[in-house]
C-alpha cells in the first residue's frame, strides 16, 4: 500500500457511524485529509464533534464505516487479527485523558508492558523503560510506585512513556491535559511537542485553546466534519479531496488567534435517520 | 513467571473477593474429593465382600428355616440336572435333618438357650411370665449329610469341619454306615473313633471326630448324604451349593437353576443377592457419595465460571487498555486463565487438605455403622453371612475404614486444572468481543 511520503495519515471519505436504536449517528462524517509527518497536530472541537472517534480510527481502536485510511502506509480499515495487534503495538502510541495505566503494575512495569507484548527481552525492556521514564521526568523512586501513588501529571508522564515504548511513528493523545491543572497541562504539552523534534508525529484531540496553540497545525471539527485547518495548504488539500467542484476559501480568527481556514465540503450527507 | 507473579498480584488486589471465591471453591472441591474418597472406599469394600462371597449359588428347599430345616426336600433327579448347566463348576448337595431319638444325647443343655430368642425356642419375655422350657425336653441333634466328594463341607455359618481324630469319608462311602461326630457330641455320648452306635435301627461306625470351634457345630452328627437319606427315609436333599465358574456367570447359572425349580419349590440365592442385601448400606453410601461428588464438581464449576464472569466484568476497562496498547486476545486470555488457574489450584490444595480430617467423618455419616440388613433365612452360604438361625437374623454392616491417600492432592490438582480450563473458555469468548474504543469511551 503506497502513500504520500510526507503524509503519515491519509484519509479519503472517512466515515464512522454509530447506531443508537433506529437512529444512525455519524461521528465522523466524510473526512478527507492528509496529515504531515513529524508535526504536532491538534484536533479541536466541542464534545461530540468526533475528535476522539477520529483518533480511535487512526489508532485502529475502531473501524471506519466507509472510506479509506492509510497510516504510515498501512490501510487501517483492512487490518484484522494479528495484523491489527501488530499495528497497535508498532505504529501508534495512545495517551488518554484518564491515563489508563494498569493499576496493579508499577510505573516501570506499565512502560515495560508494550515491550513485553512485543516480545522484547526482560533486560532490554527494563533499561529502555527506565530511560523513557527518566526522559519524561519520572525518577527511580516514582518508577517503583503504582499509579495510585502518583499525581495526575506524573501518571500522564508515565502514560506518555508507555506510548513511546515501541517507538511508534505516531502518538495519539485524547485530551491528554483534560484532567490536569493548567501548569501541569502545559508541561505535558511541551513534553508531547518535544517528541516531534525526534520525528514523531503527535496528534492531539483537545478542546483546550492553549494546547491547540502549541500545535504546528490545527484541525477543527464539528458534528463529525472537518470544518477548518490552520494551514491554508492543509485546508486546501482537505477541500480538494472532499470537494473538487467548488472553489471557496474563508478565513476565521479564533480566540487563541491561530488562523483557521475553512474546509469546503463536497456535499452534505444525506439524512441518516433510518 | 511474570504471568504467574502478575496473576497472584491481581488476585491479591481484591483479597476479600478472591478469598471468598477461593473458600467457596475449596469447599466445593473438598466436598467432591471427600466424596471421591468415600466412593472409592465403598467400591473397595463391595469388591472385597464380593470376592469373599465368591461365585456360590445356594438352592434351598422353600420354607427352610435355618438349621432347624423344614420345607420339602429338593428332588435328587433335579439336583442331577444341575451338572448339565453351562458354567457350573461344582455342585455340593447337603441334607440336613434332626434326630430326637434316645440313642444319642445332645451336648447342648436346653435350659441354656433360655432368653436367647432363637426362632421359637427358649424363653420369651412379656405376658404373665416367661416361657419356661419343659424339664424333660432334650435338644434334637442336627444331622448333616454330605457328599464324600465335598472337600470342605460347611456345617453352619462359617463353621467348617476340622478332623481332630480319625478321617473324613472316602468316595466309596457315599452310602456306608459310617459317621463323623462333633467333639462335644462324641464326648457327651462316650463315643470315639471305632465306636458304634445305633440310629433308627441302623448301626453306624464312628470313623472320625471333628472340631468346628462352635458349640452348635460341635454338637452335630455328620454322615454320607445317601446314608442320611436311607436312615431317615428322606427323598432328596435340603440344600445345594452350586459353584459357578466365574462371577460374571453367576446370574446366568442362577436363572437356569430357577428354570429347574419354581419359586414354590426352592429359594435360589446368589452371591450377588447376598452381596447387595448385606451391603445395601454400603451401596447406598456409594451412590450418595457419587451423587455428592458430581454435585461438588458441578458447584465448583459454577462457582469458578461465575467468578471469572465477575472478574471479567469488573476489569473490562483493563481489557480495553490492554487491547489499546497492543495486547492480543490470546495474551489477555492467558492472563485471566492464569489467574483462574492460580485460584483453582489454591482452592484445590485447601480442598485436598480438608479431605484428610473430614473424609472418615463424612463416610461414617453416610454409612451408619448400626445399619442392619434383613437376613434371608436358611442355611448354607446364607448362614455364613447372616448367622446360624438366619430366619429372622440381622447383620451389622461394619463401618468402612476410609483412608485418604496422598494421591488426593493429585486429584485436587487435576480437578483444579480441569475447572480452570473449563472456566477459561468464557474469558476467551468475552475478550474477543470487547471493543477497546467502546469500553474506554464509556469510562
Amino acid at each position: 500500500m503506497s502513500s504520500d511520503n510526507d503524509a503519515i495519515v491519509e484519509a479519503v471519505g472517512l466515515v464512522k457511524e454509530f447506531r443508537s436504536g433506529s437512529v444512525i449517528v455519524p461521528a465522523v462524517d466524510d473526512i478527507s485529509i492528509k496529515l504531515p509527518r513529524g508535526k504536532m497536530i491538534a484536533i479541536k472541537g466541542a464534545s461530540g464533534s468526533g475528535k476522539t472517534t477520529l483518533l480511535n480510527l487512526i489508532g485502529n481502536l475502531d473501524k471506519p464505516t466507509e472510506g479509506s485510511l492509510l497510516v504510515d502506509g498501512v490501510n487501517v480499515a483492512e487490518l484484522r487479527g494479528r495484523d491489527e495487534v501488530k499495528y497497535r503495538l508498532r505504529k501508534v502510541g495512545f495517551v488518554f485523558q484518564s491515563y489508563y495505566l494498569i493499576p496493579n503494575m508499577t510505573a516501570l512495569e506499565n512502560v515495560m508492558l508494550p515491550m513485553e507484548l512485543m516480545g522484547r527481552k526482560t533486560n532490554g525492556r527494563e533499561t529502555k523503560a527506565r530511560k523513557l521514564l527518566e526522559r519524561v521526568g519520572i525518577d527511580a523512586t516514582m518508577q517503583a510506585r503504582r499509579p495510585t501513588r502518583l499525581s495526575g501529571g506524573e501518571q500522564q508522564r508515565v502514560a506518555i512513556a508507555r506510548a513511546l515504548a515501541n517507538d511508534p511513528p505516531i502518538i495519539l493523545g485524547d485530551e491528554p491535559t483534560g484532567n490536569l491543572d493548567s501548569k501541569t497541562g502545559k508541561r505535558i504539552v511541551e513534553l508531547l511537542y518535544s517528541l516531534t523534534r525526534e520525528g514523531s508525529t503527535v496528534l492531539v484531540a483537545t478542546h483546550s485553546a492553549p494546547v491547540a496553540a502549541r500545535a504546528d497545525l490545527i484541525l477543527e471539527m464539528e458534528d463529525g466534519r472537518l470544518i477548518g485547518a490552520s494551514d491554508p495548504v492543509l485546508a486546501e488539500a482537505a477541500s480538494e479531496a472532499s470537494q473538487r467542484d467548488e472553489d471557496e476559501e474563508d478565513y476565521e480568527t479564533e480566540e487563541d488567534e491561530v488562523p483557521v481556514y475553512s474546509v469546503r465540503r463536497r456535499r452534505s450527507r444525506r439524512g441518516r435517520r433510518r | 513467571m511474570t504471568l504467574v507473579r502478575r496473576s497472584i498480584r491481581n488476585l491479591v488486589r481484591s483479597p476479600l473477593r478472591t478469598g471468598a471465591i477461593v473458600v467457596i471453591l475449596a469447599v466445593s472441591i473438598g466436598l467432591a474429593l471427600i466424596m471421591l474418597t468415600v466412593h472409592g472406599a465403598t467400591e473397595n469394600q463391595l469388591k472385597s465382600i464380593g470376592e469373599e462371597i465368591g461365585t456360590e449359588i445356594t438352592v434351598r428347599s422353600a420354607g427352610t428355616f435355618g438349621a432347624m430345616g423344614g420345607g420339602e426336600p429338593l428332588d435328587d433327579d433335579k439336583v442331577d440336572e444341575l451338572y448339565s448347566i453351562e458354567h457350573v463348576a461344582d455342585v455340593q448337595a447337603t441334607i440336613q435333618t434332626q434326630y430326637s431319638g434316645d440313642s444319642l444325647e445332645s451336648p447342648i443343655d436346653a435350659g441354656s438357650l433360655g432368653g436367647r430368642g432363637m426362632g421359637g425356642m427358649g424363653r420369651f419375655p412379656g405376658g404373665e411370665g416367661d416361657f419356661e422350657m419343659p424339664t424333660d425336653f432334650t435338644m434334637p441333634i442336627t444331622v448333616m449329610g454330605f457328599d464324600p466328594a465335598t472337600s470342605d463341607p460347611v456345617l453352619m455359618g462359617d463353621a467348617h469341619m476340622e478332623i481332630a481324630e480319625g478321617r473324613y469319608f472316602t468316595s466309596n462311602e457315599i452310602d456306608a454306615d459310617v459317621a463323623i461326630l462333633g467333639v462335644d457330641l462324641a464326648e457327651k455320648n462316650d463315643l470315639e473313633v471305632g465306636s458304634q452306635f445305633e440310629i433308627e435301627g441302623v448301626t453306624l461306625e464312628v470313623i472320625g471326630i471333628y472340631e468346628s470351634g462352635q458349640s452348635f457345630g460341635d454338637a452335630m452328627l455328620v454322615m454320607p448324604i445317601e446314608t442320611v437319606q436311607r436312615v431317615f427315609e428322606i427323598d432328596g436333599v435340603t440344600s445345594v451349593v452350586v459353584i459357578a465358574d466365574d462371577v460374571s456367570s453367576v446370574n446366568t447359572v442362577a436363572d437356569s437353576i430357577r428354570e429347574i425349580w419354581s419359586e414354590d419349590e426352592a429359594d435360589v440365592v446368589t452371591a450377588e443377592d447376598q452381596y447387595e442385601r448385606i451391603n445395601s448400606a454400603v451401596v447406598s453410601a456409594g451412590d450418595t457419595s457419587q451423587m455428592a461428588m458430581i454435585a461438588g464438581f458441578i458447584i465448583a464449576g459454577i462457582v469458578i465460571v461465575f467468578s471469572v464472569v465477575l472478574l471479567m466484568r469488573q476489569r473490562v476497562k483493563e481489557i480495553g487498555i490492554f487491547k489499546a496498547i497492543g495486547a492480543s486476545n490470546w495474551r489477555i486470555g492467558l492472563q485471566f486463565s492464569a489467574e483462574t488457574l492460580v485460584m483453582a489450584l489454591v482452592a484445590g490444595i485447601i480442598g485436598a487438605l480438608i479431605t484428610f480430617p473430614l473424609a472418615q467423618s463424612v463416610g461414617n455419616m453416610l454409612i451408619d455403622t448400626g445399619t442392619t440388613a434383613p437376613g434371608p433365612g436358611g442355611g448354607g452360604m446364607a448362614e455364613r453371612a447372616m448367622g446360624f438361625f438366619g430366619g429372622g437374623g440381622v447383620t451389622s454392616v461394619a463401618g468402612i475404614d476410609i483412608a485418604v491417600s496422598p494421591e488426593v492432592f493429585l486429584y485436587a490438582l487435576l480437578v483444579a486444572a480441569g475447572l480452570a480450563i473449563v472456566a477459561s473458555m468464557f474469558p476467551t469468548w468475552y475478550i474477543s468481543r470487547v471493543k477497546p474504543a467502546e469500553v474506554l469511551r464509556n469510562e
